[in-house]
This record gives C-alpha cells, sequence and structure tokens, in this order.
C-alpha cells in the first residue's frame, strides 16, 4: 500500500470510539428484541376470503363481460402541468371520469364534458384549455403524464399512445414538452402526496429525481414546477421518457452559464465540456463542468442571475513547470538542469525510475490483454499471480521512496530534483492502481 | 466470510455477535458517515444506528455474500437523512486519537474532510480505509468506473501535496 493511503488508514484507525453499549442502543431506538412470527399467512387468508366474496357478488349483480369493458377503471391517467388532473379510462381507452386535483385545474375543466371521449381527444382538449388560460407557455411548456395500470404491458401501450399523438402535436409546430411514465399508486404513495399537496405522479417523477441524486428532498421538489422538474431530468434518468424540450427562457441558458464559468476562471477554448441544470439550496442552477489543460473545473451558476455560487478546480499540481499530463513523461530534461546534486546519482536515479516505469506499464499492457478466464478458479489463481507482481512492485516502489527521501534529507538530492523524482514515482503508483482494478475486472474476480 | 457469520448469528437476536461484529468494524462504519456528514457527534449517531438496523433486519439480509455492502448501504441512508433534515455542520473537534502525539493525524483527517468534496470524501474513505475496490465503490455511490476512479486519483494526488505542504 502506499504510503499516503498508510497513513489515511493509520489515522482513521487511531480514532478512540466508544465501547459497544447494549443498554445504549436499546434506549435510542426500539430495537426488535425478539424474532417477528411471521404475520403474513393470517394476513393473506383474510383478504382472500373477503375478495371471493365481494368477486360473487359482482357477478351476480353485473354482468361481467359488460361491466369489465366499459365501467371498470382499466386505467387511471395522470396529467400535471400547473394545473393537476386525473382522468381514469375504460379498457377501450375512453374516458369514465375526469378529476380536478387543484383550482387550476378547476378553471381548466370548466364547461367541459369529456365522458365517453377517446383519451387522445380528451387530452387534446385539456392541453388546448391549458394554452388557452396561459399554463403552458414560452417560459414553461413541461407536461407530465403518469399512467397507472397494473398490467404493465397495457400501462406501456396506453403511455406510448398518449405521446405519440402529442408527439405529432410537438412536430405540428407546437413547442411543448412531454415528460411520461408509467407508475404504480398505492394508499401510501397517495397520502404522501396529498400531504405534500402533489399529485402521485409528481411524486413518483419527484422520487426518481432524489433516486438520481440523493441530496434532492421532497420538501424542495415538492415546490417546483413541471417545467423545473424535467429541466432537472438532464439527460440521463430511468424509467421516465421526455419529448420536446424543456424551456429555459426564464434562466440564462447553457451557453450563456459556460461563458460565464470559463471567464471566470479565465480560460477561452476546453476540450471538453457539460452543461446540466441543477436544484441546491432554493436556487436552479447550471452545474458546468469543463477540461483545460488537463485540469478539471465544476462551476455552479445561478441560473437566473448568473451569479457564481461555487466553483471548484483540479487542484494546481504545478511546482514543476514540465509536467503535463503525469504518466508517460519520461522527460529526463528537468533533472539534469541547475541542482546540486550529483550527476552520477541523477543518472542512476533516473534510470532506475525509468526502469520501474516500464516494469509497471507492462505489467499494465498485459492485464489489459487478458480475456476472461472460463472458470472460477482460473480467474483466482490468475488474479493471485498478477495481483503478486503487483504488489511487490508497489512495495520496491515504497522502499525508493523512503531511500530518496532519506537522500534529500541529507542533503544529497536537490528539492526540485527529490520533487521530479517524487512525481513521477506518483504517476507510476497511479499506474499499479489501474492496473489492481483492470485486473479485477479482466479476471472477474475479486478477493 | 466471517461477516456472514455474524450476520446469520445476529438474525437469531445473538447480542454477543453485535457486539462482536461492533468491534469489528465498528470504525469502518464511523469512518464512512464521518466522510459524508463531516460531523463527529453525528456521524456516531449514525454508527450506533446502524447497528440497531443491522440488529432489526439481519434476519431479512439474504444476499449474504455481500455483507459489507449492505451495512455501508445502511450507513449511507441513515447518513444522507440526517444531512437532508437539517444542515449538519462540519464539526470534528470532538475527535479522540489513540495515543497523544497524534497531532498528525488529526491534522489529516481534517485537511482529508475539508479539503475534498463529499464524493471524493466517500470514495477515498471507502477504498482506503474499508477496503473496498472501485467497482463495489461505483456501485454503492452509484457512479460510472471512471468517474470513481479519476476523482479518487484527484482526490489522492490533492491530499499528498497537502500532506507535503504542511509537513504533516
Amino acid at each position: 500500500m502506499s504510503k499516503i493511503k498508510k497513513k489515511i488508514k493509520g489515522a482513521f484507525n487511531n480514532i478512540v470510539l466508544p465501547d459497544f453499549d447494549m443498554n445504549n442502543l436499546e434506549k435510542r431506538k426500539g430495537m426488535v428484541l425478539v424474532k417477528e412470527e411471521s404475520k403474513k399467512s393470517k394476513k393473506g387468508l383474510w383478504i382472500g376470503l373477503s375478495t371471493a366474496v365481494v368477486a360473487v357478488c359482482v357477478c351476480l349483480f353485473i354482468g361481467l363481460g359488460y361491466f369489465n369493458n366499459n365501467m371498470r377503471v382499466a386505467s387511471t391517467i395522470g396529467i400535471d402541468v400547473n394545473p393537476s388532473i386525473t382522468v381514469t379510462v375504460n379498457k377501450k381507452e375512453k374516458v369514465l371520469d375526469v378529476t380536478p386535483n387543484n383550482d387550476d385545474a378547476k378553471i381548466i375543466l370548466e364547461g367541459m364534458d369529456l365522458a365517453g371521449s377517446d383519451i387522445n381527444v380528451a387530452i387534446n382538449a385539456l392541453i388546448g384549455s391549458m394554452v388557452k388560460n396561459g399554463y403552458i407557455d414560452e417560459l414553461a411548456n413541461s407536461i407530465l403524464i403518469s399512467v397507472d395500470n397494473p398490467n404493465s404491458a397495457e400501462s406501456e401501450a396506453l403511455r406510448q399512445k398518449i405521446v405519440d399523438e402529442l408527439n405529432a402535436f410537438i412536430n405540428s409546430g407546437n413547442n411543448i414538452s412531454v415528460v411520461s411514465q408509467s407508475i404504480t399508486s398505492s394508499s401510501d404513495k397517495e397520502s404522501l402526496a396529498n400531504s405534500y399537496g402533489i399529485s402521485v405522479g409528481k411524486l413518483e417523477l419527484i422520487e426518481k429525481l432524489i433516486a438520481k441524486n440523493n441530496l434532492y428532498t421532497y420538501e424542495e421538489l415538492k415546490n417546483l414546477s413541471i417545467n423545473e422538474l424535467n429541466l432537472l431530468l438532464g439527460s440521463t434518468t430511468e424509467n421516465v421518457t421526455t419529448s420536446g424540450t424543456a424551456s429555459d427562457k426564464s434562466y440564462i441558458g447553457k451557453d450563456k452559464a459556460l461563458e460565464i464559468a470559463l471567464s471566470d476562471a479565465g480560460v477561452s477554448s476546453v476540450t471538453w465540456s457539460e452543461v446540466e441544470m441543477d436544484y441546491d439550496d432554493g436556487f436552479m442552477t447550471y452545474e458546468v463542468e469543463f477540461t483545460y489543460n488537463n485540469r478539471e473545473y465544476d462551476y455552479e451558476i445561478n441560473a437566473i442571475t448568473g451569479d457564481v455560487l461555487e466553483s471548484n478546480r483540479e487542484y494546481d499540481d504545478d511546482a514543476n513547470a514540465n509536467s503535463g499530463s503525469s504518466s508517460n513523461s519520461n522527460s529526463s530534461s528537468s533533472s539534469s538542469s541547475n541542482n546540486s546534486s550529483s550527476s552520477a546519482n541523477t543518472y542512476s536515479i533516473s534510470s532506475t525510475i525509468s526502469g520501474y516505469e516500464s516494469e509497471a506499464e507492462s505489467i499494465l499492457s498485459s492485464i489489459n490483454n487478458i480475456t476472461t478466464p472460463s472458470t472460477r478458479d482460473e480467474a483466482a489463481s490468475l488474479y493471485r499471480e498478477w495481483e503478486s507482481k503487483i504488489e511487490s512492485l508497489d512495495k520496491e516502489l515504497d522502499n525508493y521512496d523512503d531511500t530518496l527521501e532519506r537522500m534529500y534529507k541529507r542533503g544529497e538530492l536537490s528539492r526540485s530534483d527529490y520533487n521530479s523524482y517524487e512525481r513521477q514515482i506518483e504517476a507510476i503508483e497511479n499506474t499499479l492502481e489501474q492496473a489492481e482494478e483492470t485486473l479485477e475486472y479482466r479476471t472477474g474476480y475479486d478477493d | 466470510m466471517e461477516l456472514s457469520s455474524y450476520i446469520v448469528r445476529i438474525a437469531d437476536k445473538d447480542t454477543n455477535a453485535l457486539h462482536e461484529l461492533y468491534e469489528f468494524i465498528n470504525k469502518n462504519v464511523y469512518a464512512y458517515s464521518l466522510s459524508i456528514l463531516k460531523n463527529h457527534d453525528d456521524a456516531l449517531e449514525v454508527m450506533q444506528d446502524t447497528f440497531i438496523t443491522i440488529y432489526n433486519n439481519a434476519d431479512k439480509y439474504e444476499n449474504q455474500d455481500k455483507p459489507m455492502a449492505w451495512i455501508l448501504t445502511i450507513t449511507k441512508n441513515l447518513s444522507y437523512m440526517k444531512l437532508r433534515k437539517s444542515k449538519v455542520t462540519s464539526d470534528i473537534d470532538d475527535l479522540v486519537f489513540a495515543s497523544n502525539d497524534n497531532h498528525d493525524d488529526k491534522l489529516l483527517v481534517k485537511y482529508l474532510l475539508d479539503k475534498l468534496t463529499k464524493e471524493e470524501r466517500e470514495i477515498v474513505i471507502l477504498h482506503v480505509v474499508n477496503g473496498f475496490k472501485f467497482h463495489e465503490i461505483s456501485k454503492l455511490l452509484n457512479l460510472k468506473l471512471s468517474t470513481t476512479l479519476s476523482k479518487y486519483h484527484r482526490a489522492i494526488k490533492r491530499i499528498k501535496e497537502i500532506v507535503k505542504e504542511e509537513s504533516i
């Protein structure tokens, strides 16, 4: 293990923690002291019985087939913009009921009777009304469609049908963004959603965002609009599909955010950059990342004002002007100028380090060429073979590092030479770490 | 693996096993929680709550081959919940170290917590103190392996520089 790792591990190992105290633990929270009997079976039987009774009654009173296709709720569709509306449809995808979930929704639904119409017709009408009443506009154009049907194939099919219809709407020139998901409601979710004053669909969307970034909280996100949540979805959120582009016209825009970050960093052109919207501490923000001169930069910018809220950069690793990206620089030019070390010393040290470098590189490249063995035993022995090579080189490197340190302390090595050698050794250690990781990957084996 | 046998005994509500497990891994759990919370008292609380949760749920832990990943997932969730509930402030003044001349250890821990980003701290602690491989870390933290590697290297580099500069 490298020196720095040993230091860190040692420091944490030295921390003194309180002794184990069962009484203390018991006092903190209800500890389940006895193994719980499985209560499941009893409950299941009771539910089974009651369901059977209900089913019989229904059969007696209503023709099963007719009921199923025309009056039973097959799917529940949640539509959220600002207005929040719940639409239930039957198996034929005809609207059974439309319920407003908030005051904005009541405004939208005024004078509408959608019962019996096809779901797409109904959605068109609802969106038209939202546009007319200003709920969907240039500044906020996102719609959330949440389909709830216990049969996931049916749920998907319905979701797709609605999305296709809305996509046609987008393609004919309307600038809206549709976020859609298949959800499964439950009374727990409903009560949680109720307590936040939002729909189950919005709750599920928020949960997906929290799963992606666990600094988000329900309390913060519940107050954001669907458009803002859509902006936060970014490029990769699972189980949610989006079409169209969420409006970011209330904000300065990604390009401007990047410009601000670059100018603050005093940098003009970069090799790579990425800008995503985020929500932090009450503000919609842009997270800007870019790489310049092999260093990584990270900015957080207020999406409305353009203020720089936070900035981080990869540590300025630069006492030696010659060091670019570490691993392959075999430049010995730095060491032979202005130093007080004897030239014999310098030469043998450089060549020793080069030797280690080649060894590390050759281990890495051999490991890169490993094909995953077919049996676990082969994998284990292959792993151990290379792991021991890596470990023994690591140990040699460590010892050599210590030797150089002693030489420096005795004055046999100049500071600039010492620093330069240290940097080279670090690079070799990085190569070995990489080799270790790759070894695990390639052999498919880990300890 | 040893850990699995503890879990099996704890599932039978064996409090001795819980005690032994505590002696075995309390520092690992604490260190990881500290990397998220940067606050000694809060990290201690999360550590205790982790063991309570283990005790309450060992019988439900079916995937017996990665108990440490299960345990640290509990620690992670408890730590983040604490972070969400209230703004946790950085405070490690109460940290006590084993021997007297450990001024350096305390400084190192302080710099590690102050100078690294949260993700970097988690990755470094998980790898160095808990011995997690990078792909295990990637899974626990929901990151790409390449991200984990590069953040780790960046963090270690930074710490090395600080160690050198401050002669720790």
